[in-house]
């Protein structure tokens, strides 16, 4: 059993100073995961040439992988800080900032273009009011199977840290938007806007720019089945490509 | 277009239900959250809604669920309140399902039910093990919707810090803190709503998310809004140890049939598979026959407490429990509690399909919070008009959700949370409005230096605090005061402990004055904003520790051994309503009743007498002032509470 | 661009759509027939030589070709190209499928290379050279080369298993982009599927370079 846990830590003070590296070394005790470590460095900031340093500033809430907040670049690889258990990670662990995302402060970055991706597909039902209207349509527990591992999405950026066709400089939608145009394409009531989020998909930045490296559903920590959704969403757009075509 | 905005601050499920709602009725929103609200901690919630849909065909209506709620709450929750909730309660579901939900189905369709703690009917819908991540969606969808359509703006990165007051004492905007720029600045808004959920940081590691810290609230207390039922904290009975955080096995894991089991020798030291049946203690199951392993969350706890600590049969030694799912297939498992399980696998390494999970009880939900009013109807229900509706003591002020304190009682039901939240967001919002259209002056009207002055206050606050040089770790801090709340708040209180725990809280408090900010820097800092957070927790757990001693009986999740009542094994509760009528009526025929059970009467009659009471704390001279307010338990007579 | 407005349709998603359209047809079903044609070379020089002729009979051969294999050819490849700049390049994802997406990618370039190597070397090359028509003789001439045998040999041997992977490969992305093959099993079946295509034509057109190795 090893006595201590050292962490390199790739940290940036804001968004336009330069990132440099830090390295931590903290007690190592059991049963301990990233966001464990990096709460003992801020009851305690001092790096491991024992100088004393700011806190490490990172993302986190649920911190049961159902918030998606607290994902980063663990040894190389992007997943939930909170789900990383020390004990399975190579050490030195080493933490970076997701790479496809500007960086707001050392491990925190800034995932807005997500969001605004989910308002690019219109994820939504476009409801009549809140009052009572009665129940929803009904379901098969088969579609209901479906649609629940899509709605598991949580918005982390997984598939799109892992994605080597999204980049900061372009405006790649990425699977987790092209999902969600699926789940939303099947609900009964939602899907009155279909064609409207296949348009969203045809343009510059949508499906077309996906280059089927397949990252994005080996990276997702839920499993929700991305390249699936894509091919879904890729035979519904054929399917508007020759509309367009041939009926418009 | 509306000229007027509310502020809602929050965006877990009351937070986006309230914006919901008044955006659809016309009301220009500023929604205020911590982080982006699709990660608010609503996601935690695993297992359900309640509402009585009687799909199951068992009879099931509104008005049980209304029972069954009181009962659980053990009559200590608002009537008319619960009463309107449980009423709405189907609603809610039907209208989250249109929302697009991805609720479990029958096989024909329908919306499934399964079983939950505290009720004898299959009352809880679900969408996998994730409803409350599946129902916090539906409600950020809509309001995305809004936000395109311009109705609502989305401040993200946010804090609320303060609530603006104008000379009448009335709140006219809040005072928000960017996260990230660290700019503090005054927003108007004609009301303002906290819908910012529970204390449960107060407590360390719980299964609350970072975010609850109960600091929003507790700034409204500093300010003059009183606190209701502090004391009264959940502590869920399963939750899985971990170093970060005790992360939650849902209820739903024995709504599924999951039992509760300790070997019978203790010590016993041979892996779970190996001990058989017959040398296995399904303690809840031979204590409450007919609930079970779902007995309410308050009794559970309490049970696995006392199985460890009194009966020494923790698992290994060590305060745990196993709960066994084992005996179910792995498919059935899958469809019914998958994320869960997985959860469970994912954070210890260990399969629940195959071996029994290792649990311990943990802090989970505040019943108690911020005071809010409301207008009841004659018939016991709410006027859904009335601004005052979800109101706090402050005028312009209101509260929703977690954050609020009028729906659980003692002890809240599983799966009522969901629904409490969504309804008193749904509920409040044309009351909200009314009050909106209705104020005496516009906040454009309100004099500028108001704004001006309340943001200086908090600018100052600020720098003061980034200038603390002292000595103490501000996390290390709070670490040491959670372990406090930990070994002497939580489910065995005791008055000599409480009293020591309120001095060491005063210790605290003056170790808080000599903090060193340890991040001075301007760029997203988020150490000042902590520090100020610790200070508002030290008020909370004042105000729970204080309440704790000062109720002196056991009720709910406020258990004190000292005060139980010790209701006789074969008490039936109706025996009682029997003789609240003969004592209404003049004459209470003794004989008519054994006497051991008249005697437990007398004792519950003048105990309810006394502590059948709302917890009122106010901000007094840095301390909370503890007063008690009645409760309106027209509907459903108060009775002993009895599961088995 | 005026084409795709006709279409009702944004240019970036059309000219992906073609590019991904044109990589199976025309230009994949031409190296199928292509590679086809090249087993002519264990039937002798006669043979070989006869059946390549023939295709060139036709007045149009020349203006098909262009308009069926090299303008969907050079279209494919220029926006193949353009698409590679396009990427990040990020090794520690070492998943079998972020492999192929790369190979698929280097094989391109590779690929595109050697065709325009080939072009020049079989077609405008003897043309230049007036001894259009002979060849069976040019090719093998070409391989037993003492000075340059051996080099022609292995850009052959890499540049025919290059194409043949990139067009099996991309026949599986192609399936996932049209929304062919939906489910993770289906997707599972498409990829033995383009495995054995690969396997086939590999074996198929190692055959065919064999008779004049």
């Amino acid at each position: 059993m090893p006595d201590t846990v050292t962490l390199k830590i790739k940290r940036q003070d804001s968004e336009t100073s330069d990132s440099y590296w830090e390295t931590f070394t903290i007690p190592y005790i059991p049963r301990s995961n990233v966001i464990s470590c990096l709460m003992d460095i801020q009851a305690n900031p001092v790096n491991a040439k024992g100088e004393e340093v700011t806190p490490v500033v990172w993302e986190s809430n649920c911190l049961e992988e159902v918030c998606g907040a607290c994902t980063m670049v663990i040894n190389g690889k992007v997943h939930q800080s909170c789900s990383a258990l020390v004990d399975q990670l190579e050490k030195p662990i080493s933490l970076e900032p997701m790479s496809k995302f500007p960086v707001v402060r050392d491990l925190a970055v800034d995932r807005a273009r997500m969001f605004g991706a989910l308002k690019k597909v219109q994820a939504w039902v476009t409801a009549d009011g809140y009052h009572d209207l009665g129940p929803g349509e009904r379901e098969s527990t088969s579609h209901q199977e479906v649609a629940y591992k899509l709605s598991e999405c949580m918005t982390c950026g997984c598939c799109v840290e892992a994605c080597p066709q999204y980049s900061l400089s372009n405006n790649f939608l990425g699977a987790a938007a092209i999902s969600q145009s699926r789940l939303f394409n099947m609900h009964p009531t939602a899907k009155n806007i279909a064609d409207e989020r296949l348009d969203t998909l045809m343009q510059k930045g949508g499906i077309a720019d996906c280059g089927n490296a397949q990252n994005c559903v080996e990276a997702c920590p839920k499993s929700i089945p991305l390249t699936e959704s894509i091919a879904e969403m890729g035979r519904q757009v054929s399917g508007k490509f020759w509309r367009n075509i041939f009926q418009a | 277009m509306n000229k007027r905005r509310v502020i809602v601050i929050g965006g877990g499920l009351a937070g986006l239900a309230a914006t919901m709602k008044m955006a659809e009725l016309g009301m220009s929103i500023l929604l205020v959250s911590f982080l982006p609200v699709k990660r608010s901690h609503s996601v935690c919630a695993q297992g359900g809604i309640n509402g009585a849909v009687n799909i199951k065909g068992e009879g099931d209506s509104p008005e049980i669920h209304f029972y069954d709620t009181v009962k659980g709450g053990d009559f200590l929750a608002h009537q008319p309140l619960c009463k309107d909730m449980c009423l709405h309660a189907p609603y809610i579901i039907n209208l989250m399902d249109r929302l697009g939900v991805t609720f479990n189905r029958t096989p024909e369709g329908n919306l499934d039910f399964r079983r939950f703690g505290g009720t004898l009917y299959h009352r809880t819908a679900f969408a996998g093990a994730t409803t409350g991540q599946q129902l916090l969606y539906a409600l950020d969808e809509q309001v995305r919707h809004f936000e395109v359509q311009g109705l609502v703006e989305k401040m993200e990165w946010h804090e609320y810090l303060g609530a603006v007051l104008n000379d009448d004492g009335r709140c006219v905007g809040a005072i928000i803190h960017n996260l990230r720029s660290g700019e503090i600045k005054a927003e108007k808004g004609d009301a303002v709503i906290l819908a910012t959920g529970g204390p449960g940081l107060v407590y360390g590691r719980t299964t609350n998310s970072m975010v609850c810290t109960g600091t929003a609230v507790t700034s409204a207390y500093l300010q003059g809004a009183k606190y209701g039922n502090g004391e009264f904290i959940q502590i869920h009975p399963s939750a899985i140890p971990g170093r970060d955080k005790l992360r939650l096995m849902s209820e739903s894991a024995r709504g599924e049939g999951g039992r509760v089991w300790v070997p019978r020798k203790a010590g016993d030291s041979r892996k779970p598979r190996e001990i058989p049946e017959k040398e296995r203690f399904y303690f809840l199951e031979e204590r409450y026959p007919l609930f079970g392993n779902l007995v309410p969350r308050d009794v559970g706890a309490r049970e696995i407490y006392d199985i460890c600590v009194n009966d020494k049969l923790g698992v290994h030694g060590e305060m745990k429990v196993y709960l066994d799912l084992t005996h179910h297939t792995r498919e059935f498992l899958d469809h019914r509690l998958g994320g869960i399980l997985e959860i469970y696998e994912k954070f210890t390494g260990v399969d629940p399909h195959e071996e029994p999970m290792e649990i311990f009880p943990a802090v989970h939900y505040s019943m108690g919070g911020i005071w809010t009013d409301y207008t009841r109807t004659e018939d016991g229900l709410i006027d859904h008009q009335s601004p005052n509706n979800q109101m706090t003591s402050i005028t312009g002020l209101y509260a929703a959700g977690e954050a609020d304190y009028q729906y659980h009682g003692g002890n809240r039901l599983g799966a009522n949370s969901l629904l409490s939240c969504i309804y008193t967001g749904l509920m409040m919002s044309p009351g909200v409005i009314n009050y909106v259209n209705n104020v005496p002056e516009s906040v454009e009207d309100v004099a500028e230096n108001v704004f001006a002055d309340a943001t200086r206050q908090w600018q100052e606050k600020f720098s003061e605090i980034k200038g603390m040089s002292g000595k103490e770790n501000p996390y290390a801090l709070h670490r040491e005061m959670a372990e406090e709340m930990i070994s002497n708040v939580l489910i065995v209180r005791d008055n000599s402990k409480l009293k020591s725990t309120l001095d060491k809280i005063d210790e605290f408090e003056s170790r808080w004055k000599n903090i060193k900010c340890v991040d001075t820097t301007d760029w997203s800092n988020p150490v000042p904003s902590f520090i100020n957070q610790l200070w508002n927790m030290i008020q909370l757990s004042k105000i729970i520790t204080k309440g704790a001693l000062l109720r002196d009986e056991f009720r709910g999740s406020h258990y004190k051994p000292e005060f139980d009542l010790s209701q006789p094994s074969d008490f039936k509760p109706e025996t009682y309503l029997e003789f609240e009528k003969q004592k209404e009526a003049g004459i209470v025929k003794e004989n008519a009743f054994e006497p051991e059970h008249l005697a437990y009467m007398k004792r519950f009659s003048v105990n309810n007498k006394k502590w059948l009471k709302t917890t009122i704390a106010t901000y007094k001279e840095g301390r909370p002032e503890i007063s008690y307010e009645e409760v309106d338990t027209s509907l459903i007579a108060p009775r002993p509470r009895k599961y088995d | 661009m005026f084409f795709a407005e006709w279409c009702f349709m944004d240019s970036h998603f059309l000219t992906r759509r073609i590019h991904s359209l044109t990589g199976v047809v025309p230009v994949g079903l031409f190296l199928v027939y292509h590679l086809y044609l090249q087993l002519y070379l264990h039937s002798g020089a006669e043979t070989y030589n006869n059946s390549v002729n023939s295709f060139y009979d036709s007045p149009l051969a020349i203006w098909a070709l262009v308009i069926v294999v090299y303008i969907p050819l050079f279209f494919h490849a220029f926006l193949g190209i353009h698409l590679i700049f396009e990427t990040t390049v990020q090794p520690s994802y070492t998943y079998f499928s972020h492999l192929l997406y790369w190979l698929q990618r280097i094989s391109g370039i590779g690929v595109l290379l050697f065709i325009i190597a080939h072009v020049w070397n079989a077609q405008l090359g003897p043309w230049m050279a007036g001894t259009w028509g002979t060849h069976f003789e040019h090719l093998s001439s070409g391989f037993s080369n003492p000075e340059s045998g051996m080099i022609t040999k292995t850009v052959y041997l890499f540049g025919v298993l290059g194409a043949v992977f990139h067009f099996a490969n991309g026949l599986n992305t192609f399936c996932m982009t049209w929304g062919i093959a939906l489910t993770p099993k289906s997707q599972i079946r498409i990829r033995i599927f383009s495995i054995l295509l690969f396997l086939i034509l590999s074996a198929s057109s190692l055959y065919a370079l064999a008779a004049i190795w």
